[in-house]
């Protein structure tokens, strides 16, 4: 298995050439589920978000930004270089760790708020959209007025599952080169 | 220099002495500004791995301290460190964070430098320009850039000692980690980087001895499988402790057979050549013994560990290997830098699961970094506390002294250094801040 999929930071490179615009119903689908798990990121419900929202082939990816020059013509995402590379086994990890006594990181948990907008779907048959939205967290912790930011552009790739859509395919292109929170121990 | 810092830097060393450190060294702008001035700018400090920059042209911004360098490879091959300041106004002369280029001109009137910071040139230069002497007009640079086993290191002093005599017996070490083979390693990737309200020094003496604090800041990494048996990793180990405050925690053994020297798998053992070494470092490495962590004075870390870092698929554990960087920000404030490598020589299948094992457990989303993020952000608070300074308050630095502990120094340890007979002590800690304390103070 290579860990470095060659086009993951960029789920949609093909996104006006091999796609349709969908309809209102399949843009209030995707939005829904975009929503939903949103809300059960924020609200600490890790496990459901986990069984509910994630495909077993799911391919996670959070390419690393750097600062370049246009005359570079080079992605500023990094296609080799990564703060998190995760399959559906290494986020269950990650979910599991959270539901210990010892993820200090984490506890007391970040109060956060997830702001989801710009979502902009295409459909690409068979039940399988390619979705893009941005994402801005709030991030707070302890005693503190003090907060992060945290900015980024989604990449996804969802499709029907039985139960309802699933993310099969996520890229976040952050907004950062470098990050200013002290660690990924929430889910973006 | 004040002569009230002075009383105070004495009085440090006598806390020091007795095992003992105030928490204002976490968080005070007097001694930050020291130790920007008399060891970021005194010591020679990490600026990069060679195979961040292989090619004429190549260049990184990089930070020596907090100050902003170019770190160039030149069209002779040469690296240089540059001050990213044009020497007309200031400008910031390279605003991209890596590329390749012959030269830099800075975006306000012009100027132009060779990528070994010689001025080249500017615009009207024959009317504007008739008399300028070039040769003092260059970008400034660093008195002193070298490298050792592909690390790459400067100096901004131009009196300091050379890189091999300022590393001294860290190099016999140095060489077994990174000189297994004539390929060498590289980084993976580009450098992680972010933000944490920690003090430079709590990563730095962490990574030079700190083995008592993994069972418990990391216990939930044995929970979900990560680690198996992370008692061990306390029980086992020991510490090597050099002159000049580079230390480290040295194991014996972490994967048995077929895993071989330092913890790689056959198809990437075999492509070390032993040959290179001395008869002391490969008896080093046929006791099983490989380096878990070091720091080198004053902020460069390194790791090297196993991790399962995806149990649900029976993958068996995978060695990674990340040098990291303590960058001061501020007085309790850092940027962290890490650095995933892979052997050059090493099957790329293997060295996908090493990057992705390293990405798991160090890093910004590391299962194991992430809380000591939380744990390193009390010191600076306590630093700043009214309270703990009128209270006289003391943090604890004494495991290992006086019988505290089982904890001695060993006679037959077969490397350099003193080594003890395990990591139930400080001495690692108490040596880096000796050395600190050196250098701040002047004495």
């Amino acid at each position: 298995m290579s860990v470095v999929h060659e086009d993951s930071w960029l789920v949609h490179q093909d996104w006006r050439t091999t796609s349709e615009p969908c309809g209102v119903e399949a843009q209030q689908r995707c939005e829904r589920f975009l929503f939903r798990e949103a809300e059960l990121l924020d609200d600490g419900r890790y496990l459901d978000w986990f069984t509910t929202c994630l495909a077993e082939d799911l391919q996670y990816a959070m390419p690393i930004r750097t600062t370049r020059e246009r005359a570079a013509e080079q992605s500023e995402y990094s296609s080799i270089g990564f703060h998190m590379i995760d399959t559906h086994g290494t986020m269950r990890l990650r979910v599991d760790r959270l539901l210990t006594e010892h993820a200090w990181a984490e506890d007391p948990a970040s109060r956060t708020s997830r702001l989801v907008t710009n979502v902009r779907v295409r459909e690409l048959g068979e039940g399988r959209y390619a979705v893009r939205s941005k994402l801005t967290v709030y991030r707070s912790q302890w005693d503190t007025t003090g907060y992060d930011l945290i900015v980024a552009e989604r990449q996804d790739l969802l499709s029907e599952g039985p139960g309802g859509l699933l993310l099969h395919r996520r890229s976040v292109l952050l907004a950062h080169t470098i990050l200013d929170t002290p660690n990924l121990g929430i889910f973006l | 220099m004040t002569g009230g810092l002075a009383a105070d830097f004495s009085a440090i060393a006598e806390d020091l002495r007795r095992g003992m450190l105030p928490p204002r060294v976490f968080n005070d702008q007097e001694i930050y500004q020291r130790e920007l001035e008399r060891i970021f700018a005194k010591c020679w400090v990490f600026v990069g791995h060679e195979s961040e920059i292989p090619s004429p042209g190549d260049y990184v911004l990089r930070y020596v301290g907090e100050d902003q360098f170019i770190l160039a490879r030149d069209e002779n091959g040469e690296l240089q460190l540059l001050l990213n300041n044009c020497a007309h106004r200031g400008s910031q002369v390279c605003r991209a964070e890596k590329g390749n280029t012959s030269h830099f001109r800075c975006p306000y009137h012009g100027w132009i430098y060779k990528n070994t910071g010689e001025w080249n040139g500017a615009p009207f230069r024959a009317r504007a320009y008739k008399k300028l002497d070039t040769k003092q007009w260059g970008l400034r640079k660093a008195a002193n850039v070298d490298t050792y086993q592909g690390l790459v290191f400067a100096c901004l002093d131009p009196q300091a000692v050379s890189l091999r005599e300022y590393l001294g017996d860290m190099c016999w070490y140095l060489d077994i980690l990174f000189g297994l083979n004539e390929g060498g390693m590289r980084v993976e990737g580009d450098p992680h980087r972010w933000r944490v309200a920690a003090d430079w020094k709590s990563g730095a003496e962490n990574f030079a001895g700190d083995a008592y604090h993994v069972p418990h800041l990391h216990r939930s990494v044995e929970e979900i499988g990560i680690v198996p048996n992370i008692d061990s990793l306390v029980e086992s180990p020991f510490h090597v402790m050099l002159e000049g405050g580079h230390n480290m925690i040295v194991h014996r053994g972490t994967l048995p057979p077929p895993w071989g020297y330092l913890g790689f798998p056959p198809d990437v053992v075999e492509t070390f050549d032993l040959s290179r070494l001395d008869d002391s470092q490969r008896l080093f490495l046929e006791k099983g013994h490989g380096v878990t962590v070091f720091t080198i004075f004053p902020n460069l870390s390194f790791i090297q560990a196993p991790s399962v870092f995806d149990p649900t698929t029976g993958q068996p554990p995978v060695i990674f290997t990340a040098l990291r960087q303590w960058q001061p920000r501020g007085p309790g404030r850092i940027e962290i830098w890490n650095w995933p490598l892979v052997w050059n020589s090493a099957p790329a299948e293997f060295n996908d699961l090493s990057y992705r094992a390293s990405l798991t457990t160090f890093g910004p989303s590391g299962l194991l970094e992430q809380d000591d993020t939380v744990a390193w952000t009390g010191a600076p608070v306590a630093g700043g506390s009214v309270f703990a300074r009128q209270d006289g308050m003391k943090l604890n630095y004494q495991l290992g002294l006086d019988g505290m502990s089982d904890y001695s120094v060993v006679d037959d340890w077969i490397g350099p250094g003193t080594a003890s007979s395990s990591v139930f002590g400080e001495a690692a800690q108490r040596g880096f801040w000796t050395r600190w304390m050196k250098e701040v103070s002047g004495e």
